[in-house]
């Protein structure tokens, strides 16, 4: 590694860390400018829209849910909801409840485990959340614990923790016990006190200071913070276009450097996930997550990428309210067996989802044997890399004079973390390259 | 509520052959020996399982299966001790999304205060690979060996108890 008095000099880092899958950035300067960054993703392709070719639709949702351990939840529904949309299928108020419980407890699992075992580490100077044990015991503590309880959630709704199986097309195969639903309602309440201490240890965090606008797409709904249903809202054109308009959004391109397809809207990028929902549907917020969001210092419209972490934690909050109102609707309610057969037949849907990265949208078609004769999947990852790339192009001449290689480097892998990239999903990510 | 002599823990998943065998093994344990209790930590992964090391009391006799070099269905008890001749080999020095198994979990207790006496019972697993949703889903190899692996445990059970004070 060169010196600061170089004329140009580059940045590699390969393999990044504490991100789902690899990838790597290079960076290339001359006489103190930024002449090349790239963000390059070099998973190999999978090839799941394959794999469903010739399948019964309700065998989709299992298969699909593979893409992802993180977001398995996610994908499953989102396939759920285009393969009933294909077919014309109708599902239930009390199965709708149930699946928006299981998406928000994989949310609650998911940020959990970014937010103090993938991001903390970066702000309290560790290089993992191995020595933060020794540091800061109750913080991993309570990390744990909180995580535990999400696995426990999901477990209670969906069957098991990672690729539950209680959910299928329209509706749940085996119902939830009640007496469990209560215990979990209990546990949830109880660990209230343990999110206000979440959010202020992030309140604790010194964010980095950098903003750059940019387009953000989430789903937006009419009477509910959009996580499980809506439409395609842009912050750009400040309007919404349905669901099976997707490829309209997502426009999906390829460049030379990522297996990766790239995405951009309305202009050259735009950004999904958190962030991106906090600043679409912040007044839709539940009351205590919107209090969380003015403790952490989270102002709509927030243009700092880094501040999607803040935003996880502020969905965190959102979610645990939210699924503690929805627990007691259903315990008020109770579960009754419904039916759930159907006829497999042709047809064509699309569905899309909130996941805990972003809007996720999935498409099948089927052929007169009711075979699935065609398939698409764009994940969130994947629609946000062209904005994370950008974000760094921005970033970096703006660092370059004024900090250490090596603390660029830490800064953009940490840039990178804050949109909780999922390559494996997107095909995975990073190694910083600084090329001389 | 005093904490007691010993739990028996089972993890794995059933959805993988024979990584199910420690579920399997204390579901059908039968009666336990005073001050023994079952526990079933199913699916558990490594976060979750340093979190229900560090919420159990007592001394700990964990069940389940393991990749040791042995032939399939040989089972092995040993204490999880620096100084056993037979040691879990963590597979990961940083936490990712992926890789962490019991040992980084009981690494992550012990940093964190879990000081308690923790056993395993491991047995070698036949086969690994996913099988369809069944009553029973582990190898036919492994299925014949159940009943000495019962005894295996339930002998190794007697022999921990009888180390343990009656309440922990």
């Amino acid at each position: 590694m060169s010196n600061g008095n170089d004329k140009s000099w580059t940045i590699q880092v390969d393999h990044v860390t504490r991100v789902e899958g690899h990838g790597s950035i290079r960076i290339s300067t001359r006489d103190g400018k930024v002449e090349e960054l790239k963000l390059s993703i070099v998973e190999a392709h999978r090839f799941f829209e394959s794999f469903t070719d010739g399948m019964l639709p309700h065998e989709i949702p299992w298969i699909v849910g593979r893409i992802c351990g993180i977001c398995c939840v996610g994908h499953q529904l989102a396939a759920s909801k285009a393969v009933e949309a294909a077919l014309g299928l109708t599902v239930s108020a009390q199965s709708q409840r149930l699946r928006k419980l299981l998406n928000e407890s994989q949310i609650l699992q998911s940020h959990l485990l970014h937010v103090y075992f993938l991001a903390v580490p970066d702000y309290l100077g560790a290089p993992s959340v191995l020595p933060l044990i020794k540091t800061h015991p109750e913080v991993v503590k309570r990390a744990l614990k909180l995580k535990h309880l999400a696995n426990e959630f999901t477990t209670v709704i969906g069957g098991r923790a990672l690729h539950p199986m209680s959910n299928t097309l329209r509706g749940w195969r085996k119902l939830p016990a009640l007496d469990k639903l209560e215990q979990i309602h209990a546990r949830l309440r109880a660990a209230l006190p343990d999110l206000d201490a979440t959010v202020n240890i992030v309140k604790s965090l010194k964010i980095p200071e950098f903003e750059r606008e940019t387009e953000y797409v989430s789903l937006k709904h009419p009477q509910e913070y959009a996580l499980y249903d809506g439409e395609i809202y842009s912050s750009d054109s400040g309007a919404s276009v349905p669901v099976s308009e997707y490829r309209s959004v997502t426009n999906e391109f390829t460049v030379p450097h990522s297996t990766a397809k790239w995405a951009r809207w309305h202009r050259e990028s735009y950004m999904v996930g958190a962030l991106a929902r906090v600043n679409n549907n912040y007044d839709q917020l539940h009351p205590a997550a919107q209090q969380a969001a003015e403790t952490l210092g989270l102002r709509t419209p927030c243009c700092n990428p880094y501040m999607n972490n803040v935003a996880q934690v502020v969905e965190i909050v959102h979610c645990a309210h939210n699924s503690l109102a929805m627990l007691e609707q259903v315990l008020d309610e109770g579960l009754a067996k419904e039916d759930i057969g159907y006829t497999p037949g042709p047809g064509h849907g699309v569905g899309a989802i909130e996941v805990p990265r972003g809007t996720l949208f999935h498409e099948f078609r089927f052929d007169e044997q009711g075979r699935c004769s065609g398939a698409d999947a764009v994940i969130p990852t994947s629609q946000n890399i062209n904005n994370i790339e950008r974000d760094m192009k921005a970033f970096a001449p703006r660092m370059l004079a004024e900090m250490p290689r090596d603390e660029l480097t830490l800064h953009l892998e940490m840039l990178l973390r804050a949109y909780d990239p999922c390559i494996s999903c997107s095909v995975h990510m990073l190694d910083v390259e600084f090329v001389d | 509520m005093n904490a007691p002599a010993l739990t028996v823990a089972g993890i794995g998943s059933r959805h993988s052959s024979d990584d199910a065998i420690g579920l399997w093994l204390v579901e059908h344990l039968g009666e336990l020996p005073t001050g023994v209790r079952r526990a079933q930590w199913e699916d558990a992964d490594a976060l979750s399982l340093a979190h229900l090391l560090l919420e159990t009391a007592g001394p700990l006799l964990i069940v389940d299966c393991a990749e040791m070099g042995l032939g399939g269905g040989e089972w092995r008890c040993f204490a999880a001790t620096a100084e056993a001749n037979m040691k879990l080999i963590p597979r990961s020095r940083s936490i990712s999304t992926h890789g962490l198994g019991l040992a980084e979990a009981l690494a992550i207790a012990r940093q964190l205060g879990q000081g308690g006496v923790v056993n395993i019972f491991a047995v070698q697993p036949f086969e690994l690979g996913l099988r369809p949703p069944a009553e029973n889903t582990l190898s036919e190899a492994m299925q014949a060996r159940l009943p000495q692996l019962l005894t295996a445990l339930r002998q190794s059970i007697y022999t921990l108890r009888k180390r343990m004070p009656e309440e922990a």
